[in-house]
């Protein structure tokens, strides 16, 4: 039996500069593989790691290099990417129950069955109990595993977690961070976290380091 | 993600009816804007259709009739007269060319014919003579052009204003005119050369004659002349050139910089969504058809209610029906513009290279 290869992200002598302004990314060479594995990319504000991970999903394109997504077949997905932002994770109008069956609906699932897969989401999450909610009465941790539970339904392979700790306590950071780390359970994903939390870089498996422009192992 | 194209169309269906303010604030301006835009131009068509009509009843209305183009001749004045012989034309008269014409009189001596102001003879008689036989000479204008040729005549001239009576002038052979027009008459007036033609019609014959149903219009020259629309006796301008001048003109114009302008605040509500769209992996072309089906449904609400106010406002007002049609037409390039309009910003939200700050922002 064939073994079917991993999704991969790989970064290939990416440079990036907004405008005519210094290049912020300086020949980055990268690769992520989905198999169960994290990454923390930990910097100083301002050095560049937002918009790393904004290239790497897809929502920046970079000023020179390429970004290549390998083995996506049959992933239901574009960049293979999905977000935890620090604030903006849902459709404020939206329940959180449509904000997550949004993605099977978009994939041209009926909404009973989108909606139950939504419903398995959150329960994962933790979320059930607000799953008819709209998404603008929920708090900022609460829609950070909105964002983590749609990424499951989505069976996005990788999970771009921008600064998840930012506007969080540290109870609330707890959980999220711990939904977080809950979808490498399904050994298929590669969790890529931008922090500057060390606590949650420790519990990455491999720490970058974004210095001048360039990625560093730590 | 990879939207399905239903998908794409029904998430934007349900944006357009989950977006609480916002759709009521774009719904509320589309509808006031296309309003707008079609009861302006109908009033202001209603406006000058009403005051044509009054104009008309008041006679405040003529038809101008020109020579075509390259017609060196020019109009025949009498033809221009007999038109008020006609049923349905309150009268005629003519403007008389003001350049000198060569007229040979009689042998061995030459005559010109000067312009004549309409109206002003009223009547040329020759005294025991046919009419066409001879030439009323003016006192100063024979000695300036040394014109001793003249003819008995009762030379009957009228006035342009009410105050004075015609004076009757008898004439013989040889006698000199007072110079009461300064002008030298042919009897053959008035049969002449005309620069234009003018016809006032009754108000119930209006449009029919307007239309250049009036007989007769083929003997006016050699070649067909040129029927011009009603104009102002006062303005000298016709209907059209008010119409074009109208201050409408404009107001579509205004409307739709209001929906570009409204369109940008929605777009700026907009962008954190669509970056949110694009986070879960969805293309520009996606993005793009979800914003557009959104704005399509809330457009055709807008335009319901646009219609439907519009109608009520054109019963209340009994508004005439080319009024109306210049209305719908306004309405329609308004919303075809406002909807160009949406596109563009639709296409630049989606195509921003900023999307990732709208989701820090937020």
């Amino acid at each position: 039996m064939t073994k079917t290869a991993a999704p991969t992200l790989s970064l290939r002598s990416v440079s990036h500069r907004f405008g005519r302004g210094p290049y912020i990314l300086k020949g980055i060479d990268a690769a992520f593989v989905a198999n169960g594995r994290s990454t923390a990319i930990h910097a100083p504000s301002g050095s560049g790691k937002t918009t790393l991970l904004g290239i790497l999903g897809g929502l920046i394109a970079p000023s020179t290099g390429r970004v290549q997504r390998s083995n996506l077949d049959g992933r239901g997905t574009q960049t293979g990417c999905a977000w935890v932002f620090q604030s903006t994770n849902a459709f404020g109008r939206r329940s959180a129950l449509e904000n997550v069956a949004i993605v099977a609906m978009a994939a041209g699932e009926p909404s009973n069955a989108a909606t139950e897969a939504a419903l398995r989401g959150l329960a994962s999450v933790g979320l059930s109990s607000v799953a008819h909610r709209p998404a603008r009465h929920l708090s900022g941790g609460e829609l950070q595993r909105v964002a983590i539970a749609r990424a499951l339904v989505a069976r996005m392979p990788f999970i771009l977690a921008d600064e998840p700790s930012g506007q969080l306590d540290a109870s609330t950071t707890a959980i999220v961070v711990d939904a977080l780390f809950e979808t490498l359970s399904s050994n298929g994903r590669h969790l890529i976290v931008v922090t500057h939390d060390t606590s949650i870089a420790a519990r990455c498996d491999l720490v970058l380091t974004l210095s001048d422009g360039a990625l560093r192992g730590a | 993600m990879t939207w399905r194209t239903s998908a794409a169309l029904r998430e934007g269906y349900l944006n357009a009816f989950s977006g609480g303010l916002r759709s009521m604030v774009v719904v509320a301006a589309l509808s006031t804007a296309i309003v707008a835009s079609g009861l302006a131009e109908s009033v202001a068509v209603q406006d000058l259709l009403d005051q044509e009509r009054d104009l008309a009843d008041a006679g405040g209305y003529i038809l101008i009739v020109e020579p075509s183009p390259g017609d060196t001749v020019g109009l025949d004045a009498s033809a221009c007269e007999r038109l008020r012989e006609q049923a349905d034309i309150r009268g005629s008269g003519s403007l008389l060319r003001s350049s000198l014409i060569g007229l040979e009189s009689s042998p061995g001596s030459q005559v010109r014919l000067l312009a004549v102001s309409p109206g002003l003879i009223n009547s040329v008689r020759m005294a025991g003579s046919p009419t066409g036989a001879g030439v009323a000479v003016g006192e100063g204008l024979s000695t300036e052009f040394g014109v001793t040729e003249g003819g008995a005549m009762a030379l009957e001239v009228g006035s342009t204003g009410a105050r004075s009576a015609p004076v009757v002038a008898v004439l013989e052979p040889g006698q000199l005119l007072e110079e009461a027009n300064r002008g030298i008459v042919s009897v053959e007036i008035p049969r002449g050369t005309a620069e234009r033609c003018f016809v006032s019609v009754e108000p119930s014959s209006y449009n029919r004659l307007r239309e250049g149903e009036i007989l007769g219009y083929a003997t006016l020259s050699q070649s067909t002349p040129i029927v011009r629309d009603f104009v102002q006796r006062g303005s000298g301008r016709s209907l059209a050139v008010q119409y074009e001048q109208r201050f409408t003109s404009y107001v579509w114009v205004v409307a739709a910089l209001f929906i570009f302008a409204m369109s940008t605040l929605v777009q700026r509500f907009r962008r954190s969504e669509t970056a949110l769209y694009r986070a879960l992996s969805s293309t520009r072309l996606e993005c793009f058809t979800i914003a557009l089906m959104e704005y399509l449904v809330l457009l055709a609400i807008a335009a319901a209610i646009a219609v439907q106010s519009a109608i009520f406002f054109w019963r209340i007002t009994d508004t005439d029906r080319p009024a109306i049609l210049h209305g719908v037409y306004s309405m329609a390039r308004l919303t075809l513009t406002g909807t160009f309009l949406q596109l563009f910003l639709i296409f630049l939200a989606v195509s921003s290279t900023r999307l990732l700050d709208a989701l820090k922002d937020r």
